[in-house]
């Protein structure tokens, strides 16, 4: 068992740091539990062990009665680290009823902690020879502490097929500390990975069998406790299956070319998409086979290279496992491509098999003298037709393409892929902007741009205002009207109730013979009552529309905002073959990078910029060969 | 005036002073976290972001580990090294332990066996060096034995030979609490 550590107290915060491996733990080669081992022929002994299973820093004693042997001395004592010896002793005895004369030797032992414990060996010396014991494994329990927690258990499948993917929890019990996290011997033949907490797991099964679980500890502050081992049957794959590997629902797509021609002489790009849910990492992709006008080509002429772009599902991973292949036709002719079928088996235990059409390519001669500058570049000819326009007319996304153009002629080519790609990102609207930078990967031939999910944050924020005004227009607009009182100094009020009055006053005329005042006392006391009933409603639909408006207009402020976040993630174009595992000049692995291949910005480091790339690897790549935008 | 001025400069100095050594430690409290979910390329450009200013010597420990994690020992043994020179006992100690671990796993175990005594002349209470010595030291002599193809160690646990490297990779089952504030010793109710 390992155990982690690490401290450093700093500026006062007691900061925990570092790493929590596994340590090689002693392997037990002995027998188990007390019992006699092998021995000198000449002496029989007796062995014990008191109490017969000891609890970790608690004594115990190890009892050994030796016939026909006397003045016993301990000779040697080797034990495990964990074992620690407080003292021994021997005496004579003599069983009365037997006859039988013995020496008994006790050794007082202390273990430090549970488990199966070694004691390598226990080497007597007496005055008629000698007598080795060993080695014994004693078991040692745990505290009781230790073992009082509430119960954990295995979360798993009862079986799975071999190479499978599933996943793998602890559960406790409800509510238990979210840092809770796991101790135990991971079981051979079981890939494991960390998936999300420290108590679940990604497992892959990787042999066939029982495959045993073992006892957890599982640390959760007062919920801590332990899981008892359980077993997983891991069942073979079926004979189709058994050459890909193949466990999940997947989905296959086979592409090439998109113009379906080619020249020889020039590498054409093939892709085997194998995406859905399943065991990506473990399987294997179906074969490729090519030939030239119905003659089959070498074996080694698809040079392939394998990406996945996968993250953790409930039933193994998610995403897409890429074979792209490359392919340089020897000679003119037709070109055909086919994979062949792909068999994989669901977790029901369904087997199918996938197939895809085969490609055909139409190989062209190979040009004498190479092509014409420009010609067959796509970058440079969707830059030629903005080139040719006047200054004024290209606009900002054009200027930077023609920068983006300078570049490419200077040579400097992924300074110049960053920059059409930097235009395509700051104009997403501008379709030469997508259009040439679309071209520009195409001609580096490294895998798409990365790209913005959101519209930029400007368009957000102009729709939101607009929203917001027209909201705010409908609401004042839709609100309900109170009429004055006539109360002094509401002047507004003051002018209804007069206006009400005139109203009131014609009305007066044409009743005729009433006095004046009588008639405007009677208005003003209905005008009252009707105030005090509430009054009249304003325009419920107008402003019911405004407040449809404002909320969407507060919706696009926050779509503007995310838009804003994604807008300060960096994005850089690394125009070099090698990358790094990690940022340091004494990395010894490499990562090979698609030169133009375009990701994230993870990180930096001095002389290191780290970048996640389209298939969700890290590659650490030194500076001066990474081009942001 | 000026007095208040002069006080205005000061409490600002030290208010983004305050604020950076803040941004710091959450870096690496972030890094602790990415660590401890497996998610190490994460968690270096955690700790990279860090200043190494006040963590110095922790940042290049913790991102020692990362690199150990990540297969890079000969990288990581130079941030070791690096965060030995702080002259932290506990620290030192815990870095010449995880270096061995490292070294063990790429099946140097002479250099591990070093590393874990270095560990435990610091540390002499930490059961689990002197274990791990052991075990490097058997190995070490197996392997100066055994054809060199024996010798390192596979790189998935199968079979009995490889019993101690398939304790060794209980990389996910980690004791340790990324970002905890206690340290843990080692216990005897761990084992």
């Amino acid at each position: 068992m390992r155990s982690a550590r690490l401290k450093a107290p700093l500026l006062g915060l007691a900061v925990l740091v570092g790493l929590g491996a596994a340590g090689p733990s002693r392997a037990a080669p002995a027998s188990s539990a007390p019992a006699a081992a092998a021995a000198a022929p000449a002496f029989v002994y007796r062995l014990s062990v008191e109490p017969e299973s000891p609890m970790a820093g608690e004594p115990f004693a190890v009892v050994l009665r030796v016939e026909g042997l006397t003045r016993v001395s301990l000779d040697k004592l080797v034990l495990d680290p964990l074992l620690s010896l407080e003292g021994s002793s021997s005496r004579p005895r003599f069983e009365l009823s037997t006859g039988m004369r013995e020496t008994e030797t006790r050794l007082e032992l202390k273990a430090l902690a549970p488990g199966s414990l070694l004691i390598d060996s226990i080497e007597l010396a007496g005055l008629e020879g000698r007598l080795a014991v060993g080695p014994l494994r004693i078991e040692v329990r745990g505290a009781a502490k230790a073992e009082a927690g509430p119960l954990w258990s295995w979360e798993a499948p009862d079986s799975a097929y071999r190479y499978s993917t599933f996943g793998l929890r602890l559960a406790g019990p409800a509510g238990a500390a979210e840092d809770a996290f796991a101790s135990f011997d991971a079981p051979p033949g079981l890939a494991l990975e960390p998936a999300g907490d420290g108590l679940s797991w990604i497992c892959t099964a990787l042999e066939e069998g029982r495959l045993r679980l073992p006892e957890a500890s599982v640390e959760a502050g007062p919920d801590s406790g332990k899981a008892q081992a359980r077993s997983i049957l891991v069942r073979p794959l079926p004979p189709g299956a058994a050459a890909t590997r193949a466990v999940g629902d997947f989905e296959l797509r086979f592409e090439g070319p998109p113009s379906g021609k080619g020249r020889a002489g020039e590498a054409l790009g093939f892709r085997l998409t194998l995406s859905g849910s399943g065991n990506h990492p473990a399987l294997r992709f179906p074969g490729v086979a090519a030939s030239l006008d119905g003659k089959p080509l070498p074996e080694g002429s698809l040079s392939p290279r394998r990406s996945e772009a996968l993250k953790q599902g409930p039933r193994g991973y998610e995403g897409s496992s890429v074979l792209e292949l490359d392919l340089v036709p020897p000679a003119a002719g037709l070109l055909r491509v086919s994979p062949s079928p792909f068999a994989y088996v669901t977790p029901e235990g369904r087997s199918l098999e996938l197939r895809v059409d085969p490609i055909e390519v139409r190989v062209a001669p190979a040009a004498p003298g190479g092509a014409e500058e420009g010609r067959g570049d796509p970058f440079a000819e969707a830059v030629a037709a903005l080139e040719a326009l006047p200054e004024g007319a290209r606009g900002a996304a054009g200027a930077a393409l023609i920068a983006a153009a300078a570049s490419w002629k200077a040579g400097e080519r992924g300074k110049a892929l960053a920059q059409a790609y930097g235009a395509a990102r700051r104009f997403p609207f501008d379709a030469r902007a997508a259009k040439a930078a679309d071209a520009a990967s195409l001609a580096v031939g490294a895998g798409p741009r990365q790209r913005d999910a959101y519209a930029p944050p400007a368009f957000f924020a102009w729709i939101g205002s607009g929203l917001f005004a027209l909201g705010a227009g409908l609401a004042l607009a839709g609100r309900p009207r109170r009429r004055g009182l006539g109360r002094p100094g509401t002047g507004g009020a003051k002018a209804g109730a007069e206006g009400r009055r005139a109203e009131q006053g014609g009305a007066k005329a044409g009743s005729g013979g009433r006095k004046a005042g009588r008639g405007a006392k009677a208005a003003d006391a209905r005008r009252r009552a009707k105030a005090a009933r509430g009054g009249p409603g304003g325009r419920p639909v107008l402003g019911a529309a405004g407040g449809l408006l404002l909320a969407t207009a507060l919706a696009a402020f926050v779509l503007a905002g995310l838009a804003l976040r994604e807008r300060r993630v960096e994005y850089a174009v690394a125009w070099t073959d090698r990358a790094y595992p990690v940022p340091s000049a004494k990395a010894s692995g490499t990562v090979l990078v698609d030169r133009g291949a375009s990701g994230r910005v993870l990180g930096r480091a001095p002389g290191f910029v780290g970048l996640r790339l389209a298939d969700g690897s890290v590659a650490w790549v030194p500076a001066e060969a990474v081009y942001l935008y | 005036m000026r007095r208040r001025l002069a006080l205005l400069a000061a409490a600002a100095a030290l208010l983004a002073t305050g604020c950076g050594a803040l941004r710091d430690y959450d870096a690496v409290i972030k890094g602790n976290r990415l660590h401890g979910r497996g998610r190490y390329q994460e968690a270096a450009a955690s700790y990279l972001s860090a200043g190494k200013g006040a963590f110095g010597a922790v940042l290049s420990y913790d991102l020692a580990n990362v690199y150990a994690r990540l297969g890079e020992v000969q990288a990581a043994a130079e941030l070791y090294a690096e965060a030995r020179k702080a002259g932290d006992a506990s620290l030192s100690a815990a870095a010449f332990y995880n270096e061995g671990l490292a070294l063990y796993e790429k099946g140097r175990y002479e250099e591990a066996y070093r590393a874990f005594r270095s560990a435990l002349s610091l540390d002499p209470r930490d059961g689990e060096a002197r274990r791990n010595l052991e075990i490097a030291w058997r190995d070490w002599k197996k392997s100066a034995l055994s054809p060199p193809e024996r010798a390192a160690p596979s790189s998935r646990s199968q079979g009995e030979g490889d019993e101690e490297l398939r304790l060794l990779r209980r990389l996910e089952t980690g004791r340790y609490k990324p970002g905890g504030t206690t340290p843990q010793l080692p216990n005897p109710e761990d084992y």
